[in-house]
């Protein structure tokens, strides 16, 4: 295949393709069709991401071996901190590079550097298979190689080609007051990696954990008590090695293996990584009580567990966020607020509790919109402004909505509206305010066209009720309370 | 030019420089206190203290008293800082009305259970959280008392205050251990001179400290942050004696609905 020009696509454009196809004039964007007359024995593959993200996990965890902290940089680039290797590193490269083509008959590039940026640079522009760049030589490496490489915005790479510099080495010449001033934090970061300083640390690369034990259950249990007590345990000796590797897990997935039955699987996502404790227990234990008790109305014999498993979905870095730094105390209140999402969340549903966002509307019962509440909104500061107000009618403070709406009845005298009658109450009206007339949505079936009224009744209860003008009918939606 | 003082020359205490009148407190004085929330209502945080944390608080009034709109003064002090839990069953909340009393939306959690087992359930495991300090269930009638009674060591364990949103007065509240709002409506405030319009609402708050056996009535009143024209204009005829003799008022935006009618 590799002799060949081979184009990955999505069906009707090229997304990537090998050294060969590049050579016949093929480029990424270009429509299959035109890539096809570029080269006639042009060999197309189908995009398929997940195959793609499954074979580059597997890469990952072959560079695993390699060194302790593993960068997932994007498909294709990884960085792996070489600490404490030694002079060994070239061998250990060497056998790696050597692995990955033996068993995934993958070609790889390598560069060995004292910092991911210059290693990355060096492993895409170099030809060879390995490359080391000698300690203390990452500015002379870069030198010669344009100034777009360093991640400086286009306004200012062509900025410094107006100024006739073109090149790392020609930045790195400026002097550092003068980038400061011009190009602020970007430039002097640009800047510190232009002159060799690359001191970024790596960010260990997102994965899951599998710590699947197997309870000898014999003979199988058929009640729940014991099952959670295992899998207490389980999250328990799940917990100290997040706490150990400074790590916490955004969900997990349990398998209960039935006798003579499929495995039962239950995944749940918890609203905010963190250390599985009660809260996650019990939101488990919530859903396996469901699941169970449900099977026994049925009428069937209750599923027998012989074999637990739990795995911890992407566990990831956790940033600090248990340090008691400046900010924990709203970082404490959020992992607060997550457990107790993860409870109501099993218990209520993805919907339970909700974080209302008011919307600009004509109509009252639109005037919001509901989306799943996420502990990330803990510590949003208050708005410094009102909220906009639809003009059509004013919300008022303190209004509580009628629900369903109560049907009325409204009294006349002359023109005047002077009576209402609502929920087998009469009141008399004291002023009426209205009508807010509100039309809209005439093309659709939905349409409506209604008048608002305030009333303020003897009793000095405000009400807003409604007239559907389409079919005549009264309504009471709201009482400012 | 510095001069030392000599050993016989009387020195000034560093207290003289204040003004004898001053008050010099503890910084602790002026901290709120930890196990009370402060409800941001200044005559209702000098009787209370703020709503104490680890007790159930009734908020009660009959329809249109202004029980709502208390509510919404409440959590708008309440939700600047932190999170809470509304439980909402009759899917009554009107957020854009609450917002515009400076309700802080983000910070309000809304539940809207229905079924009463999975409520008690949910408040359960918010009391046992104590993620949120306050804990609002509007609950529409007093639950029963041994429910109430059931909550309670919940309630003493957790962190947080747990308020009770009732619909009418009841007769008697067993369960309540913190404090009880009884509001009533008290006036439609009125707008400038020479500007007919409603500005606000003042309510007034019957309130019982169940902890230290007292009571008293306050005014509170909240302003809207936009003026409603001419609605006053009748109830404060009402009130004045200017009423006609059927007690009925006049049509306010009368020129639009008279030519609707007669159209």
């Amino acid at each position: 295949m590799r002799q060949r020009p081979v184009a990955i696509t999505n069906g009707t454009l090229v997304l990537a393709r090998n050294r060969r196809a590049v050579e016949a004039g093929i480029a990424v964007g270009m429509k299959v069709a035109e890539a096809a007359t570029h080269a006639p024995d042009l060999l197309l593959v189908p995009d398929d991401p997940r195959r793609t993200q499954a074979l580059w996990d597997v890469v990952l965890d072959q560079l695993d071996g390699l060194g302790p902290v593993v960068e997932d940089a994007g498909l294709g680039l990884a960085l792996v901190d070489l600490t404490g290797a030694g002079r060994s590193e070239r061998v250990l490269v060497r056998r790696t590079l050597h692995a990955l083509t033996t068993l995934l008959g993958l070609t790889a590039r390598a560069a060995v550097a004292d910092g991911p940026f210059v290693a990355s640079i060096a492993a895409q522009k170099t030809a060879q298979e390995l490359i080391l760049i000698p300690r203390d030589h990452g500015a002379t490496f870069l030198a010669p190689l344009p100034v777009a490489v360093l991640p400086l915005p286009r306004y200012a790479v062509a900025d410094l080609a107006l100024l006739g510099i073109r090149t790392v080495a020609g930045f790195a010449g400026l002097r550092l007051s003068h980038v400061q001033e011009r190009y602020g934090g970007i430039g002097m970061a640009a800047f510190s990696l232009a002159i060799g300083t690359d001191t970024r640390p790596l960010v260990p690369r997102v994965r899951e954990r599998q710590e699947t034990l197997s309870y000898p259950f014999e003979p199988p249990v058929d009640d729940l008590t014991p099952v959670l007590f295992v899998i207490k345990a389980l999250l328990d000796n799940h917990a100290a090695i997040l706490r150990r590797e400074g790590l916490v897990a955004a969900g997990l997935r349990l398998t209960l293996g039935i006798e003579a039955r499929e495995p039962v699987v239950i995944e749940q996502r918890w609203s905010s990584a963190c250390v599985p404790g009660p809260a996650e227990l019990d939101a488990l234990r919530l859903t396996l009580g469901d699941q169970f008790s449900g099977e026994e109305r049925d009428g069937a014999l209750p599923p027998r567990v012989t074999e637990i498993g739990v795995t911890l979905l992407d566990c990831a870095p956790d940033g600090g966020a248990q340090l008691p730094l400046f900010g924990a105390g709203i970082v404490r209140q959020r992992e607060a607020v997550g457990h107790l999402l993860t409870r109501l969340h099993a218990l209520l549903g993805p919907m339970g509790v909700v974080e209302d966002v008011p919307v600009e509307s004509h109509l009252i019962e639109e005037r919001w919109q509901s989306r799943p509440y996420t502990p990330e909104r803990i510590g949003t500061p208050p708005a410094s402004l009102p909220i906009v107000d639809a003009p059509s009618l004013p919300s008022l403070p303190g209004m509580i909505l009628c629900r369903p709406p109560e049907p009325a009845i409204v009294g006349w005298v002359g023109e005047q509206l002077t009576a209402l009658a609502c929920g087998g109450v009469h009141r008399d009206v004291l002023t009426a305010l209205g009508p807010y007339h509100i039309e809209g949505r005439w093309w659709e079936e939905r349409r409506f066209d209604r008048a608002y009224w305030f009333l303020l009744t003897t009793d000095q209860t405000l009400h807003l009720i409604v007239e559907d003008r389409l079919s005549g009918q009264w309504t009471r939606v709201g009482v400012v309370d | 030019m510095n001069v030392a003082h000599g050993p016989n020359q009387q020195r000034a205490s560093p207290l003289a420089a204040f003004p004898p009148s001053l008050a010099i407190r503890r910084a602790s004085d002026l901290a709120p206190h930890a196990d009370m929330l402060p409800t941001g209502l200044p005559p209702l945080d000098a009787f209370l203290g703020g709503l104490p944390l680890r007790h159930i608080h009734l908020l009660a009034g009959t329809e249109g008293a202004g029980v709502t709109t208390l509510l919404h003064g409440l959590l708008a002090t309440v939700t600047r800082i932190h999170p809470v839990l509304l439980f909402d069953p009759h899917n009554r909340f009107y957020p854009p009305g609450a917002a515009a009393l400076g309700v802080h939306l983000p910070h309000l959690l809304r539940v809207g259970v229905h079924d009463l087992q999975k409520l008690r359930r949910a408040l359960a495991f918010a009391l046992r959280e104590s993620a949120c300090p306050l804990i609002v269930w509007d609950t529409g009638l007093l639950p029963p008392a041994h429910l109430l009674d059931r909550l309670r060591p919940d309630v003493r364990a957790s962190g947080s205050a747990l308020l009770l949103v009732v619909a009418g007065i009841p007769l008697a509240a067993p369960g309540i251990t913190g404090a009880t709002l009884i509001a009533r409506h008290e006036r439609w405030e009125q707008g400038e001179r020479g500007r007919p319009e409603c500005v606000g609402k003042t309510v007034s708050v019957a309130v019982t400290d169940h902890r230290r056996h007292r009571s008293a009535t306050m005014p509170l009143t909240f302003h809207y942050p936009a003026p409603l024209p001419s609605l006053l204009r009748v109830a404060r005829r009402e009130v004045s004696g200017d009423a006609d003799a059927t007690g009925r008022g006049t049509l306010a935006a009368g020129d639009a609905a008279a030519s609707r009618r007669a159209g």
